[in-house]
């Protein structure tokens, strides 16, 4: 092999070279020099090309596919086939969207409270078995994480909580399901207060990060709820 | 009442699909965002189009995500995604003679800091034509071997070796001859 060719085969793959190269290498020193520097020159490329990914790409990027699925969701007629695709976020979208147009909720826990009881036929049936990491991927867009297992988790999916858009998880509690509402910290003129009629009740946390409201069955011990997920959700910075 | 169950399992059947879908579609984007992402900005040299592009190319890729059969393939089936929407970018704003302009992609950069030596490296990747520079950046970004690059540029292998060999060789010149001007400024 001559020098040329010698030269041409590493400056075209520094990393990977093979034995005749490693060969000629050990027999010349200038060679053994010049392999060195190439690789040298090879580990800052690498560095400098290495740059930084902007922060929650991917969450946004499956954030973006869910609003989409969703937009092209009501194109199209309604079917269980494309209610999935979406999520339960169109039949949310639907129920909030006719809500918050009617002035009579002033509590944002009679909102989410509503929402859960019209949304009630279709979550029954729904289990999906939600893993952690793919709720920490939707949750990673509110700046928030589940740092252990909340339980089963039957579904989860993004819905408008009037101008807002929520994350609604729906898991299990001593009493039957109990569903979670994950939002950016909002600036609502509403009252946050803790509510109950004959059978459910709901309550809301104002947290650093997000607001998070609970709606579960009347029965059951919701503090207990609300301090067993907020021991397991943390900020990321 | 036989046929509400059936209708019933169907249903289930095509609720697991839709989740196992969901499943794939965000195992591939947590896998090859970053490859994708990086290769973009330096095909680009603009974060934000960058970072546009690999959205418009994931969403794509969802639509056709049936189309995937080979697991392995994947990173190059999104490589090639990306290049198409990048192409696509350029059909619609084929009057735009901004991409003659000098990229403005160092001074937006935030992580390479002026005046150090990966910020002068930085520039001369940039400065690189693209018909070297993208080779380089699927070789060192992505660890596509000659031959994948090959495919995905619809090129011989031959060239592509040659246009890697040119590309460092320019690399290795522009140090060069900066080492020089730096010895004999300080001398």
């Amino acid at each position: 092999m001559d020098d040329l060719e010698f030269r041409r085969t590493v400056f075209a793959d520094p990393k990977h070279l093979d034995d005749e190269i490693k060969q000629a290498a050990q027999a010349d020193i200038g060679k053994k020099r010049f392999i060195d520097d190439m690789q040298n020159l090879e580990n800052n490329i690498e560095q400098c090309m290495k740059v930084d990914v902007p922060e929650d790409l991917a969450s946004r990027i499956i954030l973006r596919q869910s609003l989409e699925e969703h937009k092209r969701e009501q194109k199209s007629k309604m079917t269980w086939y494309m209610a999935t695709a979406a999520s339960v976020a169109f039949a949310i979208g639907i129920g909030f969207s006719q809500l918050s147009t009617s002035p009579e909720f002033t509590n944002i826990n009679q909102l989410a409270m509503q929402h859960v009881y019209d949304d009630a036929m279709y979550h029954a049936s729904l289990d999906l078995d939600v893993p952690l990491n793919e709720v920490n991927a939707k949750l990673a867009g509110y700046g928030a994480e589940f740092t252990d297992s909340i339980g089963h988790i039957y579904s989860a999916n993004y819905c408008q909580m009037q101008a807002i858009r929520a994350l609604h998880l729906v898991v299990d509690g001593q009493q039957g399901q109990v569903n979670i509402f994950v939002m950016p910290k909002a600036d609502l003129k509403l009252d946050w207060q803790h509510i109950a009629d004959g059978k459910m009740q709901s309550k809301a946390s104002r947290l650093e990060v997000v607001d998070v409201i609970y709606v579960a069955p009347k029965q059951e011990n919701i503090q207990q709820v609300q301090s067993h997920i907020e021991n397991k959700l943390k900020w990321r910075t | 009442m036989k046929i509400f169950s059936r209708n019933k399992s169907d249903n289930m059947s095509v609720l697991s699909d839709m989740r196992e879908k969901q499943r794939q579609y965000e195992a591939l984007v947590s896998a090859y965002h970053k490859d994708l992402y990086r290769y973009a900005y330096w095909l680009i040299q603009d974060q934000h189009i960058a970072e546009d592009v690999v959205q418009e190319t994931f969403l794509r890729a969802w639509k056709s995500l049936d189309s995937l059969v080979d697991a392995k393939a994947a990173k190059s089936w999104l490589i090639t995604i990306l290049r198409r929407e990048n192409a696509r970018r350029f059909e619609r704003k084929q009057f735009d003679m901004s991409e003659f302009d000098e990229p403005n992609i160092l001074d937006k950069s935030a992580n390479v800091e002026s005046d150090t030596e990966q910020y002068w490296l930085n520039k001369q990747i940039n400065r690189l034509p693209l018909e070297y520079r993208e080779p380089l950046v699927l070789q060192v970004v992505a660890g596509f071997s000659g031959e994948e690059i090959a495919n995905l540029l619809e090129l011989n292998k031959n060239t592509v070796m040659t246009r890697l060999f040119r590309a460092r060789n320019m690399l290795k010149e522009a140090l060069d001859n900066n080492s020089t001007l730096e010895r004999s400024a300080n001398g």
